[in-house]
């Protein structure tokens, strides 16, 4: 009896952490219409909203397997999902959407250069099947694809996953001498440049951010910057930008990303 | 059944040139390709879209389209949900859109020919020159007639003044002596006629080169990218083959010119050209 209990107490708790889980996905939903607008390539959900409730199920199932294989799962604000494998506190990074080849496209980058259009043949671009991607956050590391159309029972493909997880993570040491992910849930300039220009696209020249992305000498390779209560101030090596107003759009935008003030004031710049 | 054809556009920005200024580059970001299936929906869309700018006489028609899929190399993902627009012309296809924040186009594909995308277009047409008796047909042709008229009238008128303009101005460069003010002001009324003259000329031009292309459709079924194989008009025992560019009415006659087509079915290099004469000679 106490036995089915603490069972039953288990399976609420991991039931607890996983709809947490998702939870972090959705609300990251909000912030990851701005990635295009980010010069760092954030991995994650990228599924249009119409799919959503196809591959929820999927994201739940494997979340759920790794989870009694005892994995860690960190969900970060732009949504990208981490998994920690326990014995060793490898990380290993998570994908799902349309993605494509890199070396693949550099091919097709190259023919484009020289002709306006290419005819090709279907199986040479893969563009209108969903995929799932893993890859160990270290150097040298390759992504290993995974088509979510294929799948026909969820559990099975989820124990898959976490099986191919485990075997790719086998033969790698605990130690690395660079981590590529430290900054990870961390608010960065990049972070902090990327909504502005996602506000000067969304907003036009109603918000300040406007002429804030368009002040080109200071705002391609910014420093640093500074927020206070109502103003932002980008610097840079030897240059300072003007201290610009922001108005509530533009705040409401910015507080988005998870800024912690001190005094009404805060300093964001490259860690 | 036959493969289906599945095009890779190269992308090109709309407005500046923000493949080199790094602040627009990162404000706009561009897709790095566009993919295009041509199924059945999406070509039977562009022969509807083409037959209504021959109609109503257009020059480039755009829709909105969900059949296409854009690359982006920031966010590393096929965006399938991109607004996108097809604009087809008389002789090409090709797409514009833009990301959702912005509400304005501001990214447009390389533009890919019709006549490799429609089934129907490497097809040889015949030139019926039995149909000119048709009273459409003769009822554009007289009215071509017309405006042909009008416009040797612009322009007799026309060469006339320029003589005198031409010698006016000279009278007024040679001698040292300032004109009278009545003949400059003739050399300013004479010059503002001039310019309306050439304006006028030009609109009946345009005219006429529209009603050239209404009746080549209705009488012929001919249009701007067809394929045409008739007997020469400057040497009769020899065969032309050519894929129409140009459409020209002058003085009762209508001349198509393009590039020929090769044995092979190519479109060549050099061009050719091929007269039909709307009025017989014997004709009353």
């Amino acid at each position: 009896m106490e036995k089915e209990q603490s069972q039953f107490k288990l399976d609420w708790l991991l039931k607890m952490n996983l709809s947490k889980l998702i939870q972090a996905l959705n609300k990251a939903k909000k912030l990851r219409r701005a990635l295009p607008f980010h010069h760092q390539k954030i991995h994650g959900l990228d599924i249009p909203d119409g799919e959503y409730p196809k591959i929820l199920p999927i994201v739940k199932a494997i979340f759920k397997s790794l989870k009694s294989h005892g994995f860690d799962i960190r969900i970060s604000y732009w949504g990208e999902i981490m998994v920690i494998e326990p014995h060793r506190k490898i990380n290993v990074i998570l994908s799902l959407g349309y993605f494509e080849d890199e070396t693949k496209l550099a091919v097709f980058r190259k023919q484009l250069a020289a002709n306006n259009y290419l005819e090709i043949t279907h199986n040479q671009l893969v563009f209108n099947r969903p995929q799932l991607k893993f890859r160990a956050a270290r150097r040298g590391t390759k992504w290993r694809v995974f088509y979510l159309d294929e799948v026909n029972i969820l559990d099975e493909f989820a124990l898959y996953i976490t099986s191919q997880i485990i075997d790719r993570t086998a033969s790698l040491t605990s130690h690395s001498c660079f981590n590529f992910y430290q900054n990870f849930n961390k608010v960065t300039i990049e972070d902090v440049m990327a909504i502005i220009r996602y506000g000067a696209a969304l907003y036009g020249s109603s918000t300040s951010l406007y002429s804030l992305v368009r002040d080109e000498n200071i705002s391609c390779y910014p420093e640093s910057v500074i927020i206070e209560s109502h103003q932002i101030q980008l610097f840079s090596f030897n240059k300072k930008s003007y201290p610009y107003v922001l108005n509530k759009k533009a705040l409401n935008l910015l507080t988005l990303l998870p800024i912690e003030f001190i005094d009404n004031k805060v300093k964001i710049g490259r860690r | 059944m036959k493969p289906k054809k599945l095009y890779c556009l190269s992308i090109n920005p709309l407005y500046a040139d923000t493949k080199k200024h790094t602040v627009y580059s990162n404000l706009y970001p561009l897709p790095a390709l566009c993919l295009c299936d041509f199924n059945e929906l999406i070509t039977s869309h562009i022969s509807k879209l083409s037959q209504l700018i021959i109609e109503m006489e257009l020059s480039e028609v755009s829709a909105k389209t969900t059949n296409i899929t854009w690359f982006f190399e920031q966010t590393n993902s096929y965006h399938i949900n991109i607004p996108s627009y097809i604009h087809v012309s008389e002789t090409s296809v090709y797409f514009s859109g833009y990301l959702p924040p912005y509400k304005q186009t501001y990214f447009v594909t390389s533009k890919v020919p019709v006549n490799e995308i429609l089934d129907n277009a490497k097809m040889f047409r015949p030139i019926d020159m039995a149909r000119l008796s048709l009273p459409l047909a003769k009822g554009m042709i007289k009215e071509l007639g017309f405006r042909y008229q009008a416009y040797e009238k612009t322009n007799d008128r026309f060469y006339v003044l320029d003589d005198v303009l031409t010698a006016l101005v000279k009278l007024d460069g040679e001698t040292a002596e300032a004109l009278e003010s009545d003949t400059s002001s003739y050399l300013l009324a004479l010059s503002s006629e001039i310019s309306s003259l050439n304006k006028q000329s030009e609109s009946i031009e345009l005219e006429m080169e529209l009603l050239a292309k209404k009746l080549l459709y209705r009488v012929f079924g001919l249009t701007v990218g067809d394929w045409i194989s008739t007997d020469s008009t400057w040497r009769p025992d020899k065969r032309v083959q050519l894929k129409i560019e140009r459409i020209d009415y002058y003085n009762e006659s209508i001349t198509l010119s393009g590039p020929i087509i090769t044995q092979k079915g190519d479109i060549g290099k050099r061009t050719e050209s091929v007269q039909i004469r709307l009025v017989t000679k014997n004709e009353p």
